[in-house]
């Protein structure tokens, strides 16, 4: 029976082995990802951060353990210098070491107190504690009111990439059409020029 | 000897200045301690700047020998330093600063090369800001005329930043490497007026094949005749074409014996390495590939196993532990199909929660109801199974202590926990150890375990609910079985027992209570315990109206329970909602369930009200949850689907389905980039947003007079 020191340092060592990824397409499973990793790295383990509070928009998160620390640091450098694309393009994946509170999962902190008491009305305190109680809402909504922007953001991006897209693949195909159906040929002849062929 | 070049219209002045003393095979070479060119006074260890045609930003390094040859040709022996850009590959996670230079240490090719004492174009003031104690420390004025600063060091061997060095660099002494003491000169800000014409001929130090990306653009790719016999160093410093400068004949003698110097000489042997090792260097790519690849172990782990499938095997096994445990006592208790099973381990923390049905009876008895999913197997449908395991409050930390995280109301799920442990012995996640200590437990304590028939499909949460709801109406609250005199032992609190009231008839005894609650066996067990039914929990409770969003919490915190027992000796399942990369870093979050919608209500209701204080100073806001559950269709941005008919259908499908770092050089890689620095930016938002946050946090903190 291991003791709570035991135990967190090996969680502690787990975490420190842990890659947390974002920026995941609904699209990705967990077979793609270890694939994907398999590349750099093994893997040990890899879990999905369910999003319970924020948007349902949010791009997804995963936690993925490998087999050392020091294959996180390499991962997360690489992701971080060349756009790493999973299950779709070009929106890439954001890699970074994780941290204790990612994980659902966590084994209580050895010798932790945990206390709490009741505030009197009258206490003085009481009224820094509702304001407190306000704040946390005002932050939670500006959290949310963030996330939304971002989404926009996110959005409008999108949209502009797609359509740049979009008019390039057409102008190729333009180009490609003409091609194959001798148009650039017969003008080529017509002003006696040459028609490279690819 | 000063050596006056003819002053021509377009050619800078010059003029040598201190002589420092002979050298060479011949003694024909001087070598001087300071020189003025081009109106600019240099001293020996002055920090340059060196112009390359070509390239868009001068080198900068360090004078540290100056000489003339027989030939009158004017070298200088530069020390590099590296700009940030130049060494990106190697700085992984390092902070810079905007203007921070490394300057390079070490044995190897990019330490210090030769080169034409007219590829210098100005001067640059470059202050050092190492804590070393050697090094004397810059005022703040000065630190505002620098134009750049260094404080660390590129070891060019290793390939690394290094953040104190010995006592010599390059055969110069480090008290030349740090700031002079006399810094009298007043600083020359440098011009960077490359003035190309005066210069062009000039140029040492460039390849015809440097790549962009490498960091040694400044070591020459030696020709490799030259390394079998003589190193000739002076080849490194000149252009391979047509540099007028480059008299290598006549310089190659006499220069050469005085190069045989630590610094130098090492210079030549490790440029052996250069060609391979730089031409893979050349391209970060490549070198990034190269050292990856090598670590890559084969994995053999089927990719499609996974957690998945183990979970599954545990509900296998469990399942047939379940009915081999449960065969004995009720007959009719065969196939639990996995949704049977899961409902049980559903139920299993559910069951924890406590029911606090009676409290008008003895304050000193606390009692426990665990109701359970009670379609029982031998007996009509009303008997449910109630674990009535109360669990004393343990009103001093030294429980706490104990049984880290472990609150009664987690004990209480020990109880059931171990339960089902014993029905799941094939478990790995360390359920034999629970058992052993399970076995010991003392046999009055009992738990009523009833398993859902497989027949009966519905929630067990639901079951549950309804079931103590109609249990209370039937039995009453004296109906509690005692459990955990045990636990009450172990801890030293005082535990009032109660016989169990409960007829034996209808509740067979198991003979598994949890002995002392020493650990937390959710830990192991949550692996995969809390995994696949916490969602549905939520989700049902939600239904019902039990969730509770608890909001403000230290976000280290793991054991909400505690608080919810402490705050409102309600017990109820919680867990902390996982942080991500965009959450706040100052408060936590976590969803609670409760028993019942009246106690889910009262808490948010009390919390709203009055104010629970947490160890952490923030009161705990407490509201009813709605949580998101995460749809499959989810709105993704950023992933583009091409017009099929336009590539082959299997390469396109190759092409997204494999993931893949994407290579310059292509338009999904400035569309990437795109997205990279939309990210960044959302990143810095959000840190800002957090700090400002964190601020007002701390300003209301301050206010506090109690501590909890």
């Amino acid at each position: 029976m291991a003791s709570a020191a035991e135990k967190y340092a090996a969680f502690e060592e787990k975490v420190s082995r842990t890659v947390y990824f974002d920026n995941l397409s609904p699209q990705v499973t967990e077979s793609v990802l270890r694939t994907a990793i398999e590349q750099f790295a093994t893997v040990k383990g890899v879990k999905f951060i369910p999003n319970y509070l924020g948007p349902s928009n949010l791009p997804q998160c995963a936690l993925i353990e490998l087999d050392s620390s020091k294959k996180v640091k390499e991962v997360v450098s690489m992701i971080g210098q060349y756009p790493f694309m999973m299950s779709g393009m070009p929106r890439p994946v954001r890699a970074r070491p994780a941290v204790a509170e990612m994980f659902d999962d966590r084994p209580e902190k050895p010798d932790r107190k945990i206390k709490c008491c009741w505030l009197d009305p009258n206490d003085p305190d009481f009224e820094v504690a509702k304001e407190m109680k306000r704040l946390t809402q005002k932050h939670a909504a500006e959290v949310e009111y963030v996330h939304k922007l971002q989404l926009l953001d996110e959005k409008k991006l999108a949209e502009q990439q797609g359509e740049a897209l979009n008019t390039h693949s057409k102008k190729l195909k333009l180009l490609e059409s003409i091609m194959a159906d001798g148009t650039a040929k017969n003008l080529a002849k017509r002003y006696n020029l040459g028609v490279a062929d690819e | 000897m000063a050596a006056e070049e003819p002053s021509k219209l377009d050619e800078p002045e010059f003029e040598w200045g201190k002589k420092r003393g002979l050298g060479g095979k011949k003694k024909h070479v001087q070598f001087y301690e300071s020189f003025t060119y081009d109106g600019v006074e240099y001293t020996l260890f002055d920090s340059v700047y060196l112009y390359k045609e070509g390239e868009p930003e001068p080198y900068i390094g360090k004078l540290i020998k100056i000489w003339e040859t027989a030939d009158k040709a004017k070298k200088v022996k530069v020390l590099w330093f590296f700009r940030p850009c130049e060494i990106q590959n190697f700085l992984e996670g390092c902070e810079v600063r905007r203007n921070e230079l490394f300057l390079a240490c070490g044995d190897g090719v990019g330490l210090a090369n030769l080169n034409p004492l007219e590829a210098i174009v100005g001067k640059c003031n470059v202050l050092c800001i190492s804590k070393d104690s050697r090094n004397p420390q810059p005022s703040n004025e000065e630190l505002h005329l620098a134009e750049f600063v260094f404080d660390r060091f590129f070891d060019v061997g290793q390939r690394k930043v290094l953040d104190k060095i010995d006592d010599m660099i390059a055969g110069v002494e480090v008290k030349h490497i740090f700031n002079n003491l006399d810094r009298q000169k007043p600083i020359d800000i440098a011009k960077l007026g490359l003035d190309k014409t005066s210069i062009s001929g000039n140029i040492a130090n460039g390849t015809p094949d440097d790549k962009s990306l490498n960091t040694f653009v400044r070591e020459i790719d030696v020709p490799k005749p030259l390394f079998g016999g003589k190193p000739n160093p002076f080849v490194k410093g000149e252009n391979d074409s047509n540099d007028a400068v480059r008299a290598v004949p006549s310089v190659e003698t006499e220069p050469k014996p005085n190069v045989q110097e630590n610094g130098l000489s090492k210079l030549e042997s490790s440029t052996r390495i250069l060609d391979n090792s730089m031409s893979g260097l050349l391209s970060d790519e490549k070198a990034k590939m190269v050292s990856i690849e090598k670590t890559i172990p084969r994995a053999k782990v089927d990719s499609e196993k996974g957690a998945p499938k183990v979970v599954r095997g545990i509900n296998g096994q469990s399942k047939k532990g379940l009915t081999q445990d449960v065969g004995p006592r009720k007959g009719k208790n065969d196939v639990f199909g996995e949704v049977s099973k899961k409902k049980i381990e559903d139920d299993v923390p559910n069951g924890d929660d406590v029911k606090a049905i009676d409290l008008n009876s003895s304050k000193e008895k606390y009692k426990l109801q665990r109701a359970k999913d009670c379609c029982d197997v031998e007996d009509g449908p009303s008997k449910k199974l109630k674990i009535d395991n109360k669990l004393s409050k343990p009103v001093s930390d030294k429980f706490r202590k104990e049984s880290p995280g472990v609150t009664p109301t987690l004990e209480a799920k020990l109880n059931h926990h171990a339960t089902n442990v014993i029905q799941r012995p094939n478990i790995d996640d360390d359920p034999r150890k629970k058992s052993e200590t399970i076995e010991k437990l003392p046999k009055h304590a009992s738990n009523k375990f009833q398993k859902v028939a497989p027949t009966v499909e519905r929630k067990l949460d639901c079951h549950a609910l309804e079931v103590s709801q109609r249990r209370d109406v039937e039995d009453g609250p004296s109906k509690k079985l005692k459990t955990n005199e045990r636990l009450s032992k172990l801890h030293g609190d005082k535990f009032q027992k109660e016989s169990p009231k409960v007829t034996p008839s209808e509740e067979p005894k198991l003979d598994c209570t949890v002995s002392g609650v020493t650990r937390r066996p959710d830990v192991d067990r949550s692996k995969w315990f809390k995994e696949i039914p916490w969602e549905e929990r939520m989700k049902t409770a939600h239904e019902r109206g039990t969730l509770v969003l608890l909001e403000n919490l230290d976000p280290s915190l793991t054991s909400v329970q505690d608080i919810i027992w402490q705050g409102f000796k309600e017990s109820c399942t919680a867990r902390m909602i996982q942080k991500t990369a965009c959450a706040s870093p100052h408060s936590g979050q976590a969803f609670v369930i409760f028993k019942r919608k009246e106690t889910a209500d009262m808490v948010v209701k009390k919390l709203q009200e009055d104010c629970l204080l947490m160890s952490n100073d923030c009161p705990l806001v407490g509201s009813i949850g709605r949580p998101y559950f995460p749809g499959k269709k989810s709105v993704f941005y950023g992933h583009y689907v091409l017009d099929q008919s336009r590539m082959l259908q299997r390469e396109m499908k190759d092409a997204v389905s494999t993931s893949h770092c994407s290579q310059p050089n292509n338009i999904e890689y400035d569309m990437a980039v795109e997205w990279c620095l939309l990210q960044e930016r959302a990143d810095k938002a959000w840190s800002r947003l957090y700090r400002r946050q964190g601020e007002e946090l701390r300003k209301l903190k301050a206010k506090l007079k109690t501590k909890v």
